[in-house]
């Protein structure tokens, strides 16, 4: 059994065998991400689970969800290590470079201010600090995501008005805003592998790459729907878009007109150089696996696809 | 002369001396009482015995603008020489009021009195200024000349390009049309257009719209070329050769809203006068600006405003006559060079439809002698009456030709865009007036006795199309069944797709396989869901299309002419004609072919829908050149060309000797291609060298910082080494398995 429920996360682990999805069905999963066999599901949540993570070494995994609650799990077996209570929903969590902090975006409701709390985490111990070491709070609108920066130095927030802020998150200083600088509501925020730039998707239909100590604009992919998430491949330049039409607005069902497609661009020419079909919803979220061999796909339909690249997918090559 | 100071005032008025005063503002009294007479020159020189008559009939002229006074016509006589009194062929007017007088000029110089006389009407006062004109010429100061630029410069494009314009969210661009990679913009502006952008029919102009009127643009460097005054315009229709241009606007004209929207100071640029209050049409040469004449809204008998079509005025194809028609009663023929009515009255039809002008001056084969131009009308049935197609001759009037029809439900008018025939789409009831179907009355106008052929068809055809070639007569028509339409929301995009079926006709000659001269049915395509046909412009390929529906949007490309030999073998005509590729674009509202006819855009405009918008260009062929998805997509229009010079012969010359032509062709454009990758190329290599530079820099930056961090304590995971490891899986498989009993 898979998703019943629209996806809103998929990630792999470092080492790219392991796949984590999470979905609005309050269930995660974990599937060995070479042939799709679904290893187990950590079952638990109260409400829909936004986000997952797992540690460097894959033994532990986090999850944030609209119970307000954050939680700390043993990859290995299942077991649940640790809950924390949060204000409101957790939309994003992450783990440092480091492994030992977890950011945790959190959104804004109920009289609550949205804020990314940042917990230490110690892997000796199951037991975990349920004091935030830090709360960053946002000066513009509220965060629709977070990630860590190089170093673990920054942390780089984005913004549903589509302005972005960098963090020096261990002085709670903010070291740089960005206002405005996408149209619409910031949807995806991903680092590259080093942290020294990332990718945003934004329902402005573009997707933009940022200098994350200077927050300065590098590239921008244009698109013709609303892009859902951006994610960078590694090994050749290219950079993944998914998105599509919101489902509210899909006047008619053909798949097509949808833009359910997942798009590729190069990275640093800015051209559309293929799509992918598949989904039959909007796709809420990419990932691409570190050996760059293969990538997985969210929906809006439930289904999360593992594509794996054809062999001239490496060996092309783009005239310059 | 006492100087009066404060203590030495006059003691009565006549001590004070105005003689300076009066002086300056002298006011010369024969002015004043003059202002309001005319002279009315150019009338019929006439004797005593017809002068009284000769008064009366311009009393009756003059009447309408105004009173003229008891005895206020003056007529000098003289006596000739056989003795005689005759008039001088002039006359005087005096009017009540001076502003009488002005209209009477304004409206009644060059007035048709009859065959040979034509008023000239001017203010007397003028006489005077102009007899107190120095006798020797003064030459006025020469206007230093200002080159214009050339209004058809972009058809002598080295590579024979196109041009498109394409009005998307604010952008009004145009391009030139590129095959090999993306149209090359050649002019982009902002709000260029307010509501919608259109060229001149012979593509000199680009045409924008604006709430205080149109702008004409052009040349090479997109001047303004002239400005046409008239708030709220909302259709635009120029004459054939773009001598004039024809605007309508919702908003009556209103002198003081012109004045108002020009600002204090510039009234003299305001075209309209008060005789042009309160209409909503305007005709104005398209080459000065200048307004011609403004027309009044079409009203219906009872005064209220008929809904009309546009273009209102249609043309003649020589620009000598424009016409337009009042619904159900009367056709209004005007002539171009005078805008005055054609013989002074309309043309009472009674129950006219629809009229159309034969679209080419059609010569004579032997002469060589323009034929008279001709337009088309129809009349239903009324009461015993039955329903009338007519052919009718301008400026003669002349019918040339009618025919009666029965059981008629509605009529269209086609015109050959040669003119040498008109066909005549006339939906019929059967005998039970239950159902429809339609016959096509064919008109070969420029024959002799004008011969009509009748197609009579099973169903209805809902559409119709020539073959835009002189030589050979041709059509396309879409028919079906079921002639309703389908359901269609607001802006025209129908819900269903209709089944329809596509067939084509051609006149043949009397020949070997012909024995009956006269129209044939080439061959049928059935189970179509196509909504439109659209020629090539230059004949032979035609574009089947399935527009604005919401779930079909198929674009069959057909060759009439592609296995000729098959059509020789079997002696059928038809067997020529094949699809050549069927092509979809989603959501397509409209299709262009371009003038040459070598390319086709198909169009998804957001005035329609809220789909994808944007455009494809396709080859004649079908095959897709390129898609382009923009925004907000609006339109986007061919650049027209004027008809081509080359005689017929030197065409087909050109045509023997395509192959040499088209071998230096394809080098050009070979060359093209490889410079324009080159520079693309360059440019690729300069964006990944930049984005390797900052890499390195970063990079750089990187190790340094981490060195830092590590040294301050700062420590990343252990991470088992991404070195690839391969697993071994060993796979048995059975091949075969056999029992065998070895003793």
């Amino acid at each position: 059994m898979g998703h019943t429920r629209p996806l809103t996360q998929v990630k792999y682990n470092v080492d790219g065998d392991l796949l984590m999805t999470v979905a609005k069905d309050k269930t995660v999963n974990l599937w060995y991400s070479h042939n799709g066999e679904r290893i187990g599901t950590y079952e638990g949540h109260q409400g829909s689970v936004w986000s997952v993570d797992c540690n460097k070494t894959s033994t532990l995994i986090v999850t944030g969800a609209a119970d307000n609650t954050a939680r700390l799990w043993h990859a290995e077996t299942g077991r649940m290590l640790h809950t924390w209570e949060l204000p409101t929903a957790v939309k994003r969590v992450e783990f440092s470079r480091d492994d030992r902090h977890i950011l945790m975006v959190t959104e804004e409701r109920m009289g609550h201010k949205c804020g990314i709390y940042i917990f230490a985490i110690d892997i000796s111990t199951p037991e975990q600090s349920n004091e935030p070491v830090v709360i960053l709070r946002s000066s513009s609108a509220k965060f629709t995501a977070a990630a860590w920066g190089y170093l673990d130095k920054y942390i780089v927030a984005s913004h549903e008005n589509g302005s972005l802020t960098l963090f020096d998150w261990a002085n709670e200083e903010v070291l740089r805003h960005a206002p405005a600088v996408h149209e619409g509501v910031i949807t995806d925020l991903q680092m590259w592998k080093d942290g020294s730039y990332f990718i945003t998707s934004s329902k402005d239909k573009t997707a933009r790459l940022f200098e994350t100590t200077t927050l300065d604009p590098i590239k921008m992919y244009k698109a013709d729907t609303g892009i859902n998430t951006a994610a960078m491949t590694p090994t050749q330049d290219l950079v993944i878009l998914g998105g599509g039409q919101d489902s509210s607005e899909v006047t008619t069902t053909s798949s097509r007109q949808g833009k359910f497609e997942s798009r590729f661009y190069h990275k640093v020419f800015e051209d559309e150089v293929g799509r992918v079909k598949g989904h039959f919803g909007p796709i809420n979220t990419i990932a691409v696996a570190p050996d760059g061999k293969s990538f997985a796909s969210g929906g809006e339909d439930g289904y999360v696809r593992v594509h794996h690249y054809d062999p001239d997918y490496f060996t092309f090559q783009y005239d310059y | 002369m006492v100087e009066f100071t404060a203590n030495n005032l006059p003691a009565a008025e006549a001590d004070i001396d105005f003689s300076d005063l009066e002086k300056q503002f002298v006011v010369p009294e024969h002015e004043e009482t003059l202002e309001n007479v005319v002279v009315v020159d150019n009338i019929p020189v006439v004797d005593e015995a017809k002068e009284e008559k000769l008064v009366q009939v311009l009393k009756k002229v003059f009447k309408k603008h105004g009173t003229v006074k008891a005895n206020g016509i003056h007529m000098p006589k003289e006596t000739g020489s056989s003795g005689k009194a005759k008039t001088k062929g002039y006359a005087f007017v005096e009017f009540e009021t001076a502003q009488q007088a002005h209209a009477a000029i304004a409206n009644l110089n060059g007035y048709k009195l009859d065959k040979s006389h034509s008023l000239l009407v001017n203010a007397f006062m003028d006489v005077e200024r102009y007899t107190e004109i120095n006798d020797v010429y003064q030459a006025p100061p020469e206007e230093p000349f200002e080159e214009r630029e050339h209004l058809r410069s972009w058809l002598s494009d080295a590579y024979g390009r196109d041009q498109f314009v394409v009005y998307a969210d604010h952008e009004l661009s145009v391009f030139w049309n590129e095959t090999a990679h993306p149209a090359e913009k050649v002019i982009s502006r902002s709000n260029w257009t307010e509501a919608y952008a259109q060229w001149s029919p012979l593509g000199s102009f680009l045409c924008t719209v604006h709430e205080q009127g149109l702008v004409l643009w052009g040349g090479p460097s997109w001047k303004k070329l002239a400005r046409f005054i008239h708030r709220n315009v909302k259709l635009i229709d120029f004459s054939p050769s773009e001598r004039y241009l024809v605007t309508c606007s919702t908003e009556p004209i209103s002198v003081d809203a012109v004045n108002q929207m020009l600002g204090a100071g510039n009234e003299h640029q305001n075209p309209y006068s008060i005789d042009d209050e309160g209409h909503t049409v305007c005709v104005w040469d398209a080459q000065t600006g200048s307004l011609l004449r403004s027309f009044p809204p079409i009203k219906t008998e009872d005064g209220k405003l008929a809904k009309g079509s546009w273009p209102q005025f249609k043309w003649s194809p020589s620009e000598k006559y424009l016409a337009r028609m009042t619904y159900n009663s009367s056709l209004s023929v005007y002539e171009a060079d005078t805008m005055a009515l054609l013989d002074k009255k309309s043309i009472k039809v009674p129950g006219i439809q629809d009229f159309s002008w034969c679209p080419r001056v059609v010569y004579d084969p032997r002469t060589n002698a323009a034929r008279p131009e001709m337009l088309a009308y129809w009349t239903p049935e009324e009461g015993n009456l039955p329903a009338r197609v007519t052919l009718m001759s301008v400026p003669s009037r002349t019918i040339v030709r009618t025919k009666n029809l029965f059981n008629v439900f509605s009529a269209s008018l086609h015109w050959h865009p040669e003119g040498q025939a008109l066909c005549v789409r006339v939906q019929r009831y059967t005998k039970s007036k239950k159902s429809r179907f339609t016959n096509l009355e064919i008109f070969r106008a420029y024959e002799r006795d004008v011969p009509v052929d009748v197609i009579e068809l099973k169903d209805c055809a809902v559409a119709f199309d020539w073959e835009p070639v002189a030589d050979n007569m041709r059509f396309a028509i879409i028919h079906t069944d079921d002639p309703t339409p389908p359901v269609t929301n607001a802006t025209g995009i129908a819900s269903t797709a209709v089944n329809t079926s596509v067939s084509f006709y051609a006149f043949e000659r009397k020949g070997k396989l012909v024995k009956k001269e006269g129209f044939q049915l080439l061959k049928t395509f059935d189970r179509k869901k196509v909504t439109a046909l659209k020629w090539s412009p230059q004949g032979r390929h035609i574009i089947l299309a399935t527009l604005r529906t919401i779930s079909t949007f198929e674009l069959d490309f057909v060759d009439t002419e592609f296995d000729q030999s098959a059509a020789n073998k079997s002696g059928v005509a038809g067997d020529a004609i094949s699809i050549l590729a069927t092509g979809e674009h989603y959501g397509v509202t409209d299709l262009e072919w371009d003038p040459t006819g070598r390319y086709v855009v198909t169009m998804a405009s957001s005035w329609r829908h809220s789909m994808e918008h944007g455009y494809i260009l396709w080859d004649f062929k079908g095959e897709l050149i390129h898609k382009t998805v923009v925004e907000r997509f609006k339109q986007l229009i061919w650049r027209p060309r004027p008809r081509s010079l080359l005689s017929d012969e030197k065409k087909r010359e050109i045509r023997k000797d395509l192959k040499s032509f088209s071998k230096e062709l394809d080098e050009q454009d070979e060359r093209r291609l490889h410079a324009a990758d080159a520079e693309l190329m360059s440019q690729r290599r300069r964006l990944i060298s930049e984005w390797q530079t900052w890499r390195e820099q970063v990079d750089a930056m990187l190790a340094s910082e981490t060195d830092e961090a590590l040294q301050s304590g700062y420590k990343l995971p252990i991470v088992a080494d991404d070195q690839e490891f391969v697993v071994d899986e060993i796979v048995e498989e059975v091949i075969e398995e056999k029992e065998e009993i070895i003793n």
